[in-house]
């Protein structure tokens, strides 16, 4: 950064000293008006006051990848990103939706907010995807305070989805985008096992990717109705030898629960809020990782900022403690919030030094010996003792240089918070499985959901919320499926573990149960052309799919003439095929092989500049859609989506946007 | 040490498929072969914000003193995604900054649109520093965000040491096929 704008900043920044704000971090990009305490964080989020019902359209780069696994295509993307931005749009407790906005063409410029997801061949080696927030514009007064809008998120993602590792059905593409996309909203990284984690400690699952700190994150950032009001806080003060500690993790877990967590201000102070009442919490403070030498970025959080653009590191190199002073939770004090209202007394924290770093950044599996496949956040059946695999730093002792051998490191003991089950047996494993440990868990309370557990050394403690998740039955399977005797273009897909709330996919977009068995389930396709390949996968509401035991999963492709295929080769005429700026207008579209129906299509135009009022389906091949344009497009697309039927036709040709950017160059 | 750099890109092979990464691991094999320079250089203290699209991206003049990989002449311009233009800001988590005046060692790689950027946001960045025995010591902090490994199972990272002998015989062993030394 330039010393130009850094006192540009700086003095946007004191300018606004005055101003008031009451969010806290979970964690946010966050800034602060001074330089001194008190510190107030001043958050980016999206200006809700400049969103037509709340809603940031998000728009794909018509120019698409350029290397796609076989059987992948640009329209099961946009399917999978439909279902990530449907996973935060279900958090009824953020006021925020995200509504899929049709392809734009590069290069376009929008005076709205907006997201837009870009297929790059600028992203290097070795980084899958990133997120980039612009703010421009300076601090804006809102009723819950002061805050910087968001202006335009962009997510970037290869041109060549291929070092993925899955096509975009994938747990893995579908878990980056739902965690991209919190960064597009204004949420940093987490360290409670959940979505926005930055370590490899996320539990979250394509069935279940929220956990309670996304959840927490993005309903403060953007409140919903009483929300604030269903919820309790604490706060206090993290301090080593009367020195507050910055970026501090402060955590509040109860122990059949999610975590919730925040990061503290440069003096120490914290506000954790979004805390469900009527539970039991224990509070634990532990330091963020090393920061990455050569970069001042540890943990991947964009560090906070203040009025003089200085960057505030984190302070870390202490050992973790629960509240009050503990390292055995056991001798911790259990609090209980009440909504709406903070803890009537502080919570704080004078922490010891660390005498060694002790473990972190762990991440477990858990163990299926009838397939040999480790799966993601642990899953472990009641009843059952079950094998978990854990991978992170400090767990192993290379004893044999040689050999490559390890032992568990000394002192090391793993437990977990609470009684709900037992854990033991210990060992790690030898090359070429090196640098993970093993322990077995028999879970014996008849409960299920998260369960944390403990790694402690002497002198130190590493707490990993939801380290494994006690389930009632393992993953659903899908193992054949086909046309249904009852016709009507339904599926019978038979397999395993099936529930009455079992969802099924055709890529990103569910099917219609018609009917549930334990072993067999009916359901009708979503729309799709003839020809289309679709894969198939079951999510059960515990958290397991279909793909965690086969993430190869079965194709379905939609035969010409049978229902739900519509005929291959749809397209559009639309008119008129000009969209001037100005009042809104109507414009007709007819449909060649479509398959248009009533609240299953949505219209975009690659631009948050043309805003869709409403969509009026008048059969499958007709509909109109009311617009208004605020400014004249130019060589923009109109995207027309049913299912996994997506249209995309050139229309306008005008307008030129005023691009905030460009403006301020 | 060198070893361990190799296990570790081998490592957890038993270690599933599975979800939630932005950053893929790449052993240190992987960096030499992908890079498309490797340089030492020391950063130089004129730093320039260039908007290229909707993206800015914050520009490094290093001073080279030695190319272990390409020809980069005596300075290399290396873009870091995220930054600050005419009062646009733009936050990319887990960018790296690089310190004025600092020695590294850098595993660089060009676009194809000429965008010469650290391969894997961070993971291709080397301190440089003397140890108490007056040793060259390069190292890289272990990266914060998870981590993938080629077959696309979660690893961790480790603080990375070694010394630059090391690092150097290790890059020379990868593109010449020897000791390097």
């Amino acid at each position: 950064m330039t010393k130009r704008c850094t006192i540009r900043l700086a003095a946007m920044l004191a300018g606004s000293f005055l101003l008031v704000n009451t969010s806290s971090a979970y964690y946010y990009f966050t800034y602060f008006a001074s330089t001194t305490p008190p510190f107030t964080p001043i958050v980016a989020r999206f200006d809700l006051n400049t969103l037509v019902n709340n809603t940031v359209p998000f728009f794909v780069s018509g120019s698409g990848p350029t290397k796609m696994y076989p059987g992948d295509s640009l329209p099961a993307i946009v399917s999978e990103m439909n279902a990530a931005a449907n996973v935060w749009n279900g958090v009824s407790t953020s006021s925020l939706r995200l509504a899929y906005g049709g392809f734009y063409n590069p290069g376009t410029t929008e005076s709205a907010p907006g997201i837009q997801i870009e297929f790059s061949d600028d992203i290097p080696p070795g980084l899958l995807a990133f997120t980039t927030l612009t703010e421009v514009g300076g601090l804006t007064n809102g009723p819950s305070g002061t805050f910087l809008p968001i202006y335009l998120s962009l997510l970037h993602l290869p041109t060549d989805l291929t070092i993925f590792n899955g096509p975009s059905y994938s747990e893995e593409f579908f878990i980056t985008l739902v965690h991209e996309l919190g960064h597009t909203m204004g949420l940093q990284h987490t360290l409670t096992s959940s979505v926005m984690s930055t370590l490899p400690t996320s539990a979250s699952s394509k069935a279940n990717p929220l956990g309670a700190d996304d959840i927490a994150g993005i309903s403060l950032l953007y409140p919903a109705g009483n929300y604030l009001s269903t919820v309790g806080s604490i706060s206090g003060t993290v301090s080593l030898n009367g020195t507050g500690l910055n970026l501090a993790s402060v955590v509040a877990i109860s122990p059949s629960n999610p975590a919730i967590a925040t990061l503290t201000n440069p003096d120490g102070t914290y506000q954790l809020n979004g805390i469900p009442p009527g539970q039991e919490y224990y509070v634990y403070v532990h330091p963020l990782p090393p920061p990455q030498e050569g970069e001042s970025t540890p943990d991947n959080v964009w560090l906070p900022l203040d009025s003089s653009g200085t960057y505030h590191t984190p302070d870390t190199g202490f050992a973790t403690e629960f509240y009050p002073g503990t390292l055995d939770y056991t001798q911790a004090q259990v609090i209980e919030v009440t909504a709406g209202a903070a803890y009537p007394s502080p919570i704080n924290f004078n922490v010891n030094a660390a005498g060694s770093s002790g473990v972190a950044s762990v991440r477990t599996y858990g163990y299926n010996t009838g397939t040999g496949s480790y799966i993601i956040g642990a899953p472990i059946v009641y009843g059952e003792k079950s094998t978990i695999a854990a991978v992170g730093s400090g767990l192993v002792e290379t004893v044999n240089s040689t050999t490559g051998a390890t032992v568990p490191t000394p002192g090391l003991n793993v437990g977990m918070l609470g009684t709900a089950a037992q854990v033991g047996n210990l060992r790690a494993y030898p090359p070429p499985n090196q640098d993970y440990i093993a322990v077995d868990v028999l879970p014996t309370l008849p409960r299920t959901g998260p369960e944390h557990l403990l790694f402690s050394t002497p002198g130190n403690l590493y707490v990993l919320p939801s380290g494994f998740s006690v389930v009632d039955a393992p993953p659903p399977l899908i193992s054949a499926l086909g046309p249904a005797a009852s016709g009507n273009g339904n599926i019978a897909i038979s397999g395993e573990q099936f529930t009455p709330s079992t969802q099924v996919l055709f890529d990103g977009v569910p099917a219609t149960i018609q009917a549930q068995f334990s072993t067999i389930l009916i359901v009708t396709p979503p729309p799709a052309p003839a020809g289309y390949t679709a894969a198939v996968a079951a999510f059960n509401t515990d958290g397991q799919s279909s793909l965690l035991l086969n993430p190869t999963a079965p194709t379905y492709t939609y035969t010409p003439g049978a229902a739900p295929s519509v005929a291959a080769n749809p397209s559009l005429i639309v008119t008129p095929n000009v969209i001037p700026a100005g009042s809104a207008l109507t414009l007709d579209v007819k449909g060649i092989n479509t398959d248009f129906a009533a609240g299953v299509t949505t219209v975009g135009f690659g631009t948050s500049d043309v805003v869709v009022n409403q969509v009026n389906v008048i059969s499958a091949t007709h509909l109109t859609v009311n617009v208004t344009p605020n400014v004249t497009i130019s060589s923009a697309n109109i995207t027309v989506t049913t299912g996994l039927e997506v249209v995309s036709e050139a229309v306008g040709s005008q307008i030129t946007a005023a691009d905030p950017l460009q403006q301020t160059q | 040490m060198m070893r361990r750099l190799i296990i570790l890109a081998a490592a957890m092979g038993c270690l599933i498929s599975l979800p939630g990464s932005t950053l893929q691991r790449l052993s240190l094999n992987d960096m030499v072969t992908k890079s498309t320079m490797i340089v030492r250089g020391t950063v130089q203290p004129a730093t320039s914000a260039v908007m290229r699209g909707s993206l800015i991206y914050t520009h490094y003049q290093l001073s080279v003193t030695t190319a272990f990989k390409g020809a980069p002449g005596a300075s290399v311009d290396v873009a870091v995604p995220g930054g600050m233009l005419n009062g646009t800001r733009q936050m990319v988590a887990g960018a790296p900054t690089l310190a004025v005046g600092q020695d590294y060692v850098l595993f660089l790689w060009t676009s194809k649109s000429g965008l010469t950027q650290v391969i894997g946001l961070s993971q291709g960045l080397f301190n440089v520093s003397k140890n108490a025995q007056g040793q060259l010591i390069v190292s890289r902090g272990a990266a914060a965000s998870p981590m993938l490994n080629s077959s696309g199972q979660f690893v961790p990272d480790t603080n990375l040491q070694m010394t630059l002998a090391q690092l150097v015989s290790a890059i020379q062993a990868v593109l010449f096929g020897g000791s390097g030394q």
